[in-house]
C-alpha cells in the first residue's frame, strides 16, 4: 500500500492506520489458528487405519475410498447404513453411518468418510461425502445431520 | 461436421500464438500494422471457436454419438435444452465455452478501443491471446471436444438427473463470465505497467469490465449455492467444499479491488496495492479452475486427474511470476505523492475493507489448500471442515457488515469526529429500537443477535443516506420526490447502484442469520400419521408411483402441511430412480430425491422423502430453515444494483472522451 511519506517519519494518521491494521491482522491469524484447532481430521488411507488399530481410535479422521460391492446394508426406515470401504490396497474397514443415505451411493463408488473409529473397530461415520460415478463437475452429497 | 470443428480448433491455435506475439514485435519496431493485424487474429480466433462451437451444439442436438463427449452427457430422450447446455456440463466442453467467452469479450474490448488507449492495446491484445492460448492448447491436445468413441453406441449415457434442473443451465456459465470478464483488467493493468502508463486511465477503461465480472461471480456462487439448496437435499446451501471455496475467493478479491480502485481515481493512492490485487484476482480465477480440474484438493465436485491441471498450474505460475516482475520493476514509478491525511476517512476506511476482505479470501484460501500444506510441513493430509470456515468468517462477515454501515459516510481526506457521528444519530436510535424489539422476540443468543443488529443499523443508514438525497434534490431540483428519487439515481448511478447492493447485502446477511436457527426432524411414519415440528404438522396422505419413460420411475409423496393449526397448503417430496445406460445399452440405476420446498419469508418447510419402505410406511426428514428466502433477495438486490452502477451514462462518458482522447 503506499501510505508513506516523504520523510522517513510517520505521521499520525499512518501510525494509528498501522496499529487498527495490525489489530487486524492479528485478530484473524488468531481466528484462524484456533479454527484449525477446533476442525483438523486427519486423511488415512484405509490400509493405514487398518494397519494402526487401535492407535487411531478416538481421533477424528477421514478416509478416501470405494464402497466394497455386496457390503452395503442400507436401512431406510431407521436411516442406517453399513457398507465396508477398501482402498487400492484392497484392504477394507467396516463403516457405520447413520442418516440419509446419499442419492448416488452404489458399490464401487468413490467416498469419503468422516468420523472416528470406535471400540468395536468399525468406522463411525460423522459425514459421508458421494462423488458422482462419473467425471464431471457435480454432486456434493452431505446428508450428513447438520 | 466434426472435422470442421476439430480443424477450427487446431486454427485458432496458431491465431492466438499470433495474436500473442506479433503485437509486441509491432510495438518494439513501431509498425501499427503488426499491430493492427494482431487485432485480426484476435478476432478471427474468435471466429473459429464460434465455428466450433456450432459444429458441438450441433453434434450434441442431433445426438452424434460417434463423439465421446456427447456420448458421455446426452441421451436421445434428453430433453433439448439440456442436450444443448451440456456444451459446458463436462470438462473438454467447458473449456471450449470459456475460450468463446474471452474471444467475444476480447473483440468487444478492441471494438470499445479502437480510437483510445492505442499505447496499451498491443500488450493487451498480447496478454488475452496468451490466456487464449492456454485453452486453445487445452482443447488441441488436452482436453479434445471432438475426440472419437472407439465404435458408435446406440444410444448416449445420459446427463446426471441432479444437473437436469434450470439451475444448473445457468450456474457454470454464470461463473465462467465472471472468471473470464477479470481477464479485462488484468490485461490492462499489466499493459499499464508495461508501457509505463502509471495514471488511472486503466481503471477508468476496466471499471465496468470489473463491475461485470464482480455481477456474474455474484450470480454465479448465488446460484451454485440455490441448485445444492434445491437439488442436492441435504438441507444447506453452502458447504465450504473447495470448488465453492474456489469461486468464493475472487469474489473476496474483487471486492476488495472495486472499493480500493476508488480510491486511486480520487485521490491517486493505492497504486501498488491495486496492481497487486488485480494480479491476486485474476491468479485466484486461474488457481480455482486449477484446483477442480488437477485433483489436487479432493472434492467431490473435482472432475478427476487429467493433464488439464498441470496446463493450469504452469499458466499460473507463469502469471504469478509475470506480475510480481512487473510490480516489482515498477514499484519506485507508482509510488504515490500522496498520504493518508487522516485515520477518519474514506480512504482509510476502504483500506480496512480491503484488509478484512484480503484476510477473509486468505483465511478461506489457507483452509482449502490445509491438506496441501499440512502434508509438505508435516507429511501428513489433514483436512479442515465447516466449523473451520464457519468460525473464522462469521466474525470477519460481521466486521465487514458493520464497515458497509460506517464506511460510506465518512469524507473524503478527513471527518472531525463530531460530525462523522452526527450522522449516525438517527440510525443508531433506530438500531437501538430494533435490537430491543427482536430481543423481546426472542432472539436472544449473542450471535444472532448481534447480526440483526448490525443489519438494522446498516440498513438504516443507507435508507437515511438515500432519503437525505431525495430532499436535497427536490428542494434543489424543485421535484416532487418521486421524480427526485428516479432522477437522483438515474444521474448518479454509481454512487446509488452502490447504495442498492450494499442494501442488498444487508438482506442477505439476515438470511444467513436464520440459518442460526435451523431445526429438523426425521420419523418414518404410515399413511394417516403426523410428523411434528416447531409449528407445523405434516400429515404423510398417500405415495404415487408412476413411470414416465423408460429412464425414470417416480416416487411422489403426499404431505398436508398445518402451521398452528390451519391447513397451508401441499408438499410432495419424490424419491425417483433415473436410469442410465451404459456403452452396451444397459440400464444403470441412480436414485434422486426431489426436495419438497414450502417458501414463505419467514422460513422455508423443506421435506425430504428419504425411503419408501416394505411395510408401505415412508421416512421423513424435515427441516425448518429461517430466512432462506432473503438469501436469495439480497441476492437478486444486489444483481440489480451492479446493473444499475454500470448502466451506460451519457454524461459520463462524454466526461471520459473529453479527458483521455488519445490517437
Amino acid at each position: 500500500m503506499t501510505i508513506t511519506s516523504k520523510s522517513k517519519r510517520l505521521t499520525r494518521a499512518q501510525k494509528k492506520f498501522y496499529v487498527g491494521a495490525s489489530v487486524l491482522v492479528v485478530a484473524i491469524g488468531y481466528l484462524i489458528f484456533t479454527g484449525v484447532q477446533v476442525s483438523s481430521s486427519y486423511y488415512y488411507t484405509v490400509s493405514e487405519v487398518v494397519s494402526m488399530g487401535n492407535k487411531v481410535q478416538g481421533a477424528s479422521l477421514r478416509l478416501e475410498g470405494k464402497v466394497s460391492p455386496g457390503s452395503i446394508q442400507a436401512d431406510h426406515g431407521n436411516l442406517n447404513l453399513e457398507f465396508d470401504i477398501f482402498d487400492d490396497s484392497e484392504k477394507s474397514m467396516p463403516v457405520v453411518y447413520k442418516g440419509i443415505i446419499p442419492d448416488l451411493f452404489q458399490e464401487n463408488l468413490d467416498v469419503v468418510v468422516e468420523g472416528t473409529v470406535g471400540q468395536d473397530g468399525k468406522f463411525h461415520a460423522d459425514r459421508l461425502l458421494t462423488s458422482c460415478p462419473s467425471k464431471y463437475e457435480a454432486a456434493a452429497q452431505d446428508t450428513s445431520p447438520n | 461436421m466434426n472435422e470442421i470443428g476439430e480443424f477450427s480448433l487446431l486454427l485458432a491455435l496458431f491465431f492466438a500464438t499470433y495474436a500473442m506475439v506479433v503485437p509486441v514485435i509491432g510495438d518494439r519496431l513501431g509498425k501499427w500494422q503488426m499491430v493492427a493485424s494482431a487485432e485480426y487474429a484476435l478476432v478471427v480466433v474468435f471466429g473459429l471457436h464460434i465455428t466450433a462451437a456450432i459444429c458441438l451444439l450441433v453434434a450434441l442436438y442431433s445426438g452424434d454419438f460417434t463423439l465421446d463427449y456427447v456420448y458421455s452427457y446426452t441421451n436421445r430422450d434428453l430433453n433439448w435444452l439440456y442436450k444443448l447446455s451440456a456444451f459446458w456440463a463436462g470438462q473438454k466442453g467447458s473449456l471450449l465455452f470459456w475460450a468463446l467467452i474471452l474471444g467475444f469479450f476480447a473483440t468487444i474490448v478492441l471494438l470499445q478501443n479502437r480510437d483510445r488507449n492505442r499505447t496499451l492495446m498491443p500488450y493487451v491484445v498480447s496478454i488475452i491471446s496468451a490466456t487464449l492460448l492456454l485453452f486453445c492448447l487445452l482443447t488441441v491436445f488436452s482436453a479434445p471436444v471432438f475426440e472419437k468413441m472407439p465404435f458408435i453406441p446406440s444410444d448416449g449415457h445420459g446427463l446426471n438427473p441432479m444437473l437436469q434442473n434450470p439451475g444448473m443451465i445457468f450456474h457454470p456459465p454464470t461463473l465462467y463470465i465472471g472468471f473470464v470478464a477479470f481477464t479485462i483488467p488484468f490485461a490492462f493493468a499489466m499493459s499499464a505497467m508495461i508501457t509505463r502508463n502509471f495514471g488511472d486511465i486503466w481503471i477508468r477503461t476496466t471499471r465496468r469490465w470489473t463491475i461485470f465480472s464482480w455481477l456474474f461471480l455474484t450470480i454465479g456462487n448465488l446460484l451454485g449455492a440455490n441448485w445444492a439448496y434445491v437439488e442436492l437435499g441435504w438441507g444447506g446451501y453452502w458447504a465450504w467444499d473447495p470448488v465453492e471455496n474456489a469461486s468464493f475467493m475472487p469474489w473476496l478479491t474483487c471486492t476488495a479491488f472495486l472499493h480500493s480502485v476508488m480510491i486511486q481515481e480520487k485521490k491517486d493512492m493505492l497504486k501498488i496495492w491495486n496492481v497487486t490485487l488485480v494480479a491476486i484476482t485474476f491468479a485466484l480465477t486461474i488457481f480455482g479452475t486449477f484446483i477442480t480440474r488437477s485433483g489436487l484438493i479432493s472434492s467431490v465436485h473435482s472432475f478427476g486427474k487429467t493433464t488439464v491441471g498441470v496446463f493450469f498450474g504452469l499458466f499460473l505460475i507463469g502469471v504469478i511470476i509475470f506480475s510480481t516482475y512487473l510490480i516489482i520493476t515498477r514499484a519506485s514509478d507508482l509510488k504515490s505523492s500522496n498520504e493518508l491525511d487522516s485515520v477518519l476517512s474514506r480512504e482509510a476506511s476502504f483500506m480496512f475493507n480491503n484488509l478484512v476482505l484480503l484476510g477473509a479470501a486468505f483465511a478461506v484460501l489457507w483452509g482449502t489448500i490445509f491438506p496441501v500444506i499440512s502434508e509438505l510441513i508435516r507429511g501428513q493430509k489433514i483436512t479442515v471442515g465447516p466449523p473451520f470456515f464457519n468460525q473464522v468468517m462469521v466474525p470477519i462477515g460481521l466486521l465487514l457488515l458493520l464497515l458497509t454501515g460506517l464506511c460510506p459516510l465518512i469524507a473524503w481526506r478527513k471527518s472531525t469526529t463530531i460530525n462523522y457521528l452526527k450522522n449516525f444519530i438517527v440510525p443508531i436510535a433506530i438500531t437501538f429500537i430494533g435490537a430491543i424489539t427482536i430481543l423481546f422476540n426472542g432472539i436472544t443468543e449473542p450471535l444472532p443477535l448481534a447480526s440483526f443488529t448490525i443489519c438494522i443499523f446498516v440498513g438504516s443508514t443507507i435508507v437515511i443516506e438515500i432519503m437525505r438525497g431525495i430532499v436535497s434534490r427536490a428542494k434543489t431540483a424543485e421535484e416532487n420526490y418521486i421524480k427526485a428519487l428516479i432522477n437522483l439515481f438515474w444521474r448518479n448511478k454509481r454512487r446509488y447502484g452502490g447504495y442498492i447492493v450494499h442494501l442488498g447485502v444487508v438482506f442477505f446477511f439476515v438470511g444467513l442469520t436464520g440459518a442460526y436457527y435451523n431445526t429438523e426432524t426425521e420419523k418414518t411414519i404410515s399413511p394417516g400419521e403426523r410428523i411434528e415440528i416447531k409449528n407445523y404438522v405434516l400429515t404423510y396422505y398417500k405415495y404415487d408411483y408412476t413411470k414416465p419413460n423408460e429412464t425414470l420411475k417416480k416416487l411422489k409423496a403426499t404431505l398436508l402441511v398445518e402451521r398452528d393449526g390451519e391447513k397451508v397448503g401441499y408438499v410432495q417430496p419424490e424419491r425417483n430412480i433415473h436410469f442410465s445406460k451404459d456403452i452396451r445399452g444397459r440400464l444403470a440405476p441412480q436414485p434422486t430425491s426431489e426436495v419438497a420446498i414450502y417458501t414463505t419469508p419467514k422460513e422455508d418447510l423443506y421435506v425430504i422423502f428419504a425411503s419408501l419402505n416394505e411395510d408401505e410406511s415412508a421416512t421423513f426428514k424435515v427441516h425448518i430453515n429461517p430466512l432462506v428466502f432473503w438469501v436469495w433477495v439480497g441476492g437478486y438486490i444486489m444483481g440489480f444494483g451492479s446493473i444499475l452502477a454500470i448502466w451506460p451514462d451519457s454524461r459520463e462518458k462524454k466526461r471520459f472522451l473529453a479527458r483521455h482522447a488519445e490517437a
